[in-house]
């Protein structure tokens, strides 16, 4: 095992994109659950579609329209280097953009399902109550359904850690901005340091396991309805 | 009984006259033109050539992969197969240019890159690919680099960074005189002293697989010869 300054930094990076886009999706998550749960509106289905494609789309495909969207010669890359001096592509919050999308149903979905199964009455109840949509959400079904959001959030920090495609067509391969490990992996085996993508590809396996078995963990306890 | 196998089947490339090349990536244009030449000549061969990274060229052939010949873009990867015994003794079959080229800035020279309006420069891994070490020894032999390390998007390939450029989304950037359409007036490119980096060298071998089969090394010495090709898709002689 190889452990220098390099590979440290390189491990914390994935760690950090996938800290990122957990946080930035959380609230995005219950957002669009609760709207995917509840509402009756005609788009429902589209914006559903919309939420599930990142799942089925190749990431290369996200990342190369979103490379095309940052550049300047389209819209919003002249927008955002314009009026804010912001370039995403070859940037961290360009990669971490991009993870937001590419996560969005492993975040969305248990949320949603879980909001769906949650009984109608107790809604009712809270709005018999007196509390207003708002904190009902926060007060009375969140909490409710709080393992799945935990779920959540494992997923989708686990998926982000193992994301490849979308990174290196946004980001490339520069250290302490998109090297991340998944990267790394491969930049080291095109050098033939097959030790070094030894010790990555052995870190984020026992991450991927970790990460999953507590995941299978929680949802065993939710179906016996421990949790 | 995987020796007697493998025997049976060696004998039946030997009568084949089909050939299994890999190839670099972005030799795909000037590859496939030397290709339809050769074929002229032997219509009854057929030549099947898979375009991938050298690297992964290099990992195939160690593990085996029936390839008869590898047209690498350097001379690291067959150089490697050469002392593992995988392959015969690199030739070198072309030369690298080495360019700065841009959508929208007019180049005069690599002093460029220090205007202001430069935000990105992009750049090949030094560490992978040839041309970005090529690049940075540019810069490093004029002094230029700590001046615009900041600036310097790393790209994961050659391809990645002729693509960054193109899409507008690096302002400038270094890539390889071939893949370029030096026809287009909307570019403006140079073609950075040779003085200044090591010659881009790039090799191909005859695998240990393909080093009997005479159609390979038929097409092998064709590629060698194709001088006035390799000049026209931006290469140099060696």
């Amino acid at each position: 095992m190889i452990f220098d300054i390099d590979f440290l930094q390189t491990i914390f990076l994935s760690i950090k994109l996938a800290t990122y886009t957990t946080l930035l999706l959380l609230p995005i998550g219950i957002a669009l659950g609760y709207f995917l749960a509840y509402s009756k509106h005609k788009a429902k289905i589209i914006i559903e579609t919309l939420i599930w494609m990142p799942l089925i789309l190749p990431p290369t495909v996200l990342g190369f329209y979103l490379l095309i969207c940052f550049s300047p010669n389209h819209f919003l890359g002249a927008f955002l280097q314009k009026h804010f001096q912001i370039k995403l592509a070859f940037s961290f919050w360009g990669i971490v953009l991009g993870s937001v999308i590419f996560s969005l149903p492993f975040m969305v979905n248990p949320i949603k399902n879980a909001l769906s199964t949650l009984p109608e009455n107790l809604k009712e109840a809270s709005y018999t109550l007196g509390k207003n949509k708002t904190s009902t959400l926060f007060f009375v079904l969140l909490p409710n359904i709080s393992p799945s959001i935990l779920l959540a959030i494992i997923t989708t920090f686990a998926h982000t850690i193992g994301e490849f495609g979308v990174v290196i067509m946004l980001g490339g391969d520069i250290p302490n901005v998109s090297r991340v490990a998944s990267i790394a992996i491969y930049t080291q085996t095109e050098m033939l340091n097959y030790q070094i993508a030894h010790s990555y590809a052995l870190i984020l396996s026992i991450t991927s396991f970790s990460l999953l078995f507590i995941v299978i963990y929680i949802n065993h306890k939710i179906q016996k309805g421990i949790l | 009984m995987i020796k007697i196998l493998f025997f049976f089947l060696s004998i039946n490339f030997i009568f084949a006259d089909t050939i299994q090349v890999l190839a670099a990536a972005n030799l795909s244009k000037v590859l496939e033109k030397i290709k339809e030449d050769f074929l002229l000549t032997n219509p009854q061969h057929k030549i099947h050539i898979s375009y991938i990274s050298s690297g992964k060229a290099y990992a195939q052939i160690k593990n085996q992969a029936p390839v008869d010949l590898f047209v690498s873009a350097d001379t690291f990867y067959p150089q490697k197969l050469f002392e593992e015994k995988l392959a015969t003794k690199p030739r070198i079959y072309a030369k690298g240019t080495l360019i700065l080229w841009s959508k929208n800035i007019k180049i005069k020279n690599l002093e460029t890159l220090l205007d202001s309006k430069i935000k990105n420069i992009a750049l090949p891994n030094p560490d992978l690919a040839p041309y970005g070490r090529a690049a940075k020894q540019a810069l490093e032999n004029t002094q230029l680099y700590p001046k615009i390390a900041h600036k310097i998007s790393q790209a994961s390939s050659i391809s990645q960074a002729h693509q960054w450029i193109d899409s507008n989304n690096c302002e400038i950037g270094f890539d390889a005189l071939s893949l370029i359409d030096i026809k287009d007036n909307n570019i403006s490119f140079i073609k950075v002293p040779t003085t200044l980096y090591e010659p881009i060298l790039q090799a191909l071998t005859l695998t240990k697989f393909g080093e009997q089969n005479l159609l390979a090394q038929k097409f092998a010495n064709f590629i060698l010869d194709s001088k006035i090709i390799f000049e026209q898709h931006g290469y140099l002689l060696p």
